[in-house]
């Protein structure tokens, strides 16, 4: 039995012992060394004890069963999680796990919602951009009317322009732009004074001024507004649809559609 | 309940492959504690853990293809776990008020019992001995959650689900080596933390 005492097993060394996951040459020099060393006996031992307390542990139970049903694997079909390990991986053992996950899901208790919420969101957004598609036919309808009638005819799409001629389009708006007048104030004064004042009598009287140009102010942004409002519901609409079909939802027919839309209108 | 890679399982990873979820449910009830068990210690949190263990069986059965054999299925899944739990802490860092965890550290001391009296059965049967336990539990828990992360996914492997060092490997797709320094400075460290809490720790966890 030769004994080296002078050079004592490492700390890996002893806590591998425990678990007899030693090469054998090493199993045998702690073998060898532990009879004569008690350092290194009492360090094995309170390892030893440590390894043991772990072991009271008991193992939990789960709360509940985890087999997949078709809800949970409907709800959850997001797009590829990379925390999953691809089998081939290379090294990097820090790094993998700490792939991307799930930042498509809010909060933890929240997936039991996700199928409702995704065909809100879905119903939502098709709404939006119908109501925005309207909303910008009726603006341009209005526009188009309007430049029609004072005999500027090149310029159909573009907001600046039209509300230098927008108080012939006046007439052309009246019906929409009376049934939302305070609303559509306020929203309305912004493009309408920031605009090249072309025919800017009336503006300048509309912030508290009498009611007939009160009026006049809301039926002339009324085009501009109505065509903002579309772009904006439009771009909220396309948002929705775009998330909710990212989370991969059968995709959705009438976004093709509104893209080539919205690059119509614009 | 342990992972016994039979001519079984692998029909049932076949099946589940080709997308057959009842396959694949049997998998789940197979590996579901395992896969607990590990969140649970990892955590700290019971509902967190199960959180984590559907994902795990989400993320699994979608992504199967990439499963290959090579590797045992219960590593595969548990490294999906652990991938799982190290985003869950990414996005805890990001959010910091989620998580305030009182932990109060003053006990009273308990009367010494020996770990064969905790390690026996009748538990229930000893009410006195069942709350001393729990306490136990808890102390360990919070040991564990005292070192760092690599180190404390090593100790629950090893000395929890009692995996070996080449399981370990797998799941952490690392060396043997490291393994074996993971699990032995996790050892040390947690045996660290219950000698300055050892007035809490039955006699013969005491130091001499």
């Amino acid at each position: 039995m030769a004994q080296d005492h002078q050079e004592h097993p490492t700390l890996e060394q002893l806590s591998a012992y425990l678990d007899g996951a030693l090469s054998s040459e090493e199993g045998a020099f702690c073998a060898a060394h532990l009879p004569h060393c008690a350092s290194c006996r009492s360090e094995l031992a309170s390892l030893r004890l440590t390894r043991d307390l772990l072991r009271t542990l008991p193992r939990a139970t789960p709360p509940r069963t985890f087999t997949l049903t078709p809800e949970l694997l409907e709800s959850a079909s997001t797009p590829s999680t990379p925390s999953v390990p691809a089998q081939s991986a290379t090294a990097s053992p820090e790094a993998a796990p700490l792939l991307l996950p799930r930042q498509q899901r809010p909060a933890a208790g929240a997936r039991a919602g996700h199928p409702r919420l995704h065909r809100f969101v879905r119903v939502l957004s098709t709404l939006a951009a119908v109501i925005a598609l309207a909303l910008l036919l009726s603006g341009l309808l209005v526009l188009v009317q309007g430049s029609n009638s004072s005999s500027s005819v090149s310029t159909v799409a573009r907001p600046a322009p039209a509300v230098s001629t927008a108080s012939s389009a006046a007439q052309g708006g009246h019906p929409r732009a009376t049934a939302t007048p305070s609303t559509v104030e306020p929203h309305g004064l912004r493009p309408g004074s920031t605009a090249p004042p072309a025919s800017s009598n009336p503006m300048s009287g509309s912030e508290r001024g009498p009611s007939p140009t009160a009026s006049l102010e809301a039926l002339l942004s009324a085009p501009v507004l109505l065509l903002l409002l579309g772009g904006l519901l439009l771009i909220v609409s396309l948002v929705g649809l775009l998330l909710t079909r990212r989370a991969g939802l059968p995709s959705w027919p009438h976004q093709e559609g509104d893209k080539g839309n919205r690059q119509a209108t614009r | 309940m342990h992972a016994r890679p039979d001519a079984d399982e692998a029909e049932l990873l076949t099946r589940s492959q080709n997308g057959d979820v009842s396959a694949f449910n049997e998998l789940v009830l197979r590996y579901q504690s395992s896969v607990y068990n590990v969140a649970l210690r990892m955590l700290g949190d019971a509902d967190l853990a199960a959180d984590i263990t559907q994902d795990t069986f989400l993320a699994a059965f979608r992504h199967l293809a990439n499963f290959r054999g090579g590797t045992a299925f219960r590593s595969w899944l548990l490294r999906i776990t652990t991938n799982l739990v190290y985003d869950h802490w990414r996005r805890q860092r990001r959010h910091p008020e989620e998580s305030l965890e009182a932990a109060s550290d003053e006990d009273d001391p308990q009367s010494p019992v020996t770990l064969a009296q905790l390690a026996s059965a009748d538990l229930e049967a000893n009410p006195e001995l069942y709350l001393l336990h729990q306490e136990l539990q808890e102390l360990i828990q919070r040991g564990l959650a005292e070192l760092p992360p690599e180190q404390r996914l090593a100790v629950i492997l090893c000395d929890i689900e009692g995996l070996s060092y080449e399981e370990i490997a797998a799941v952490m797709q690392t060396m043997l080596g490291t393994v074996r320094s993971r699990i032995a400075r996790g050892r040390s460290r947690l045996r660290a933390y219950l000698a300055r809490h050892q007035e809490l720790l039955p006699r013969p966890f005491r130091s001499p």
